[in-house]
């Protein structure tokens, strides 16, 4: 550790504790726990030193996630019938299929988008949780960067279902073609909304708390 | 940490401190020129951006987003044509078949993300930048704010945007489509919420509820 890092100091070392909704910095009360909370003055919220049982809650969410991941990509996302004759589509052999009609591009995007997106999100949740769990007293930074990333890119996961929406109700054309949604489209939507709260509840100041203890 | 440490820190006052939300670090607050952004030196999070006449820009913004609310929900996004026949739909059309098909929780969660959050995110903005700008004195102010942040990255127009264009480019080569007024507006309606989230100085705001809580 260098000079410069050790004259560091955090806020909680300073007896100081933020609320995370207006910012306001305010002294730890003397009788407070570790895990109590009190209201922020200024705008009413709980304010707490680091967010209570993030790692439980975050955990928790991740491995709900993990487990509803396996439907979302085994189970069909959506019917594609033209002239009575249906075919349903898991995410994988929709990818194939664009591939194989010479899509490798848009094959690709939906590849990249669908699967490997929302895997490493679960992945780099679980990396992160384990970074605190150990302890590891190293690459703050680029943790830091990875927990703003999974937040930023959580969001944009939900696309696939927003085009499954406006294809299913688009493409109705009864007997000749239409599309209809799958049971994998619920469980895709769930890893989306479980992954995007396991990010929320994960406090990203306990990944520089062992540099002040 | 050993005590020590803790007994000359103690005696800070929070006034002039700003901490970091995602590392923690304690920072004497500067003043921040307006168009300026302050970021964490440790982290590089953005704690502080300044926004000049944050409050005015984000009540036009939030007025001109209801307006355009209205058509981007009622009228027709896309056209497709196909052997004479031809099927318009607008979201809630289209959430309407999605949960008559069985997927009412599919359904239920676009309809969160694309219509309720941003209508939502909307009405608190205008409430909250309206009662700042004309001074009046409205409790609740800072629950609205509160919700306001809350309910931010739930909103997913963006995201729907891209939707939309992805449907269109897929479907381009089956039938013909045909874009109409509930596109244009949702493109407008975007742009507008793009815009206030960029206008949004949270700082700001917070000062402002706060000196209007204590006029009361």
């Amino acid at each position: 550790m260098s000079a410069s890092e050790t004259t560091f100091l955090s806020a909680r070392q300073a007896g100081l504790m933020q609320c995370l909704s207006c910012y306001m910095l305010m002294a730890i009360p003397d009788e407070m726990a570790p895990d109590q909370q009190c209201r922020c003055p200024r705008c009413g919220d709980l304010v707490h030193v680091r967010i209570p049982n993030s790692l439980s809650r975050s955990w928790a969410l991740v491995i709900a996630s993990l487990i509803l991941f396996v439907p979302a990509n085994t189970l069909p996302l959506m019917t594609v019938s033209s002239l009575g004759v249906g075919q349903p589509d898991t995410i994988m052999s929709g990818v194939i299929h664009l591939m194989h009609s010479d899509m490798m591009v848009l094959g690709l995007i939906v590849f990249i988008a669908s699967i490997l997106v929302p895997l490493l999100k679960i992945v780099g949740i679980i990396l992160l949780l384990l970074s605190v769990h150990f302890r590891w007293n190293s690459g703050h930074r680029q943790r830091t960067a990875l927990y703003r990333l999974i937040e930023f890119v959580g969001r944009w996961s939900m696309l696939d279902i927003f085009v499954i929406t406006l294809l299913v109700a688009l493409v109705n054309f009864g007997q000749i073609a239409s599309i209809s949604a799958g049971p994998a489209a619920a469980a895709f939507a769930a890893v989306v909304v479980l992954t995007m709260l396991a990010a929320i509840n994960f406090d990203a100041r306990m990944l520089w708390d062992v540099k002040h203890d | 940490m050993s005590d020590d440490q803790r007994q000359p820190n103690a005696a800070i006052k929070a006034d002039g401190w700003l901490a970091c939300h995602e590392c923690d670090l304690l920072l004497e607050r500067p003043l921040l020129p307006e168009g300026h952004r302050l970021r964490c030196p440790r982290c590089g999070n953005v704690l502080v951006r300044a926004v000049r006449n944050a409050v005015e820009h984000c009540l036009a913004l939030a007025i001109g987003g209801l307006v355009l609310f209205v058509p981007a929900n009622l009228f027709p996004v896309l056209t497709l044509k196909l052997l004479g026949q031809s099927h318009h739909e607008s979201l809630p059309h289209a959430l309407w078949v999605l949960a008559n098909s069985g997927q009412w929780l599919v359904a239920t969660v676009v309809f969160l993300c694309t219509v309720l959050v941003p209508l939502l995110k909307l009405l608190l903005m205008l409430k909250v930048s309206w009662c700042l700008h004309f001074r009046l004195p409205v409790p609740g102010l800072a629950r609205c704010f509160r919700w306001y942040q809350r309910l931010d990255s739930w909103g997913m127009l963006e995201v729907y945007m891209l939707g939309i264009l992805i449907s269109l480019v897929k479907l381009a080569d089956l039938a013909e489509v045909v874009t109409g007024w509930g596109l244009y507006s949702f493109i407008g309606l975007l742009m507008l919420t793009v815009m206030m989230s960029a206008c949004i100085d949270e700082e700001t705001f917070w000062e402002a509820i706060e000196r209007n809580n204590v006029r009361e």
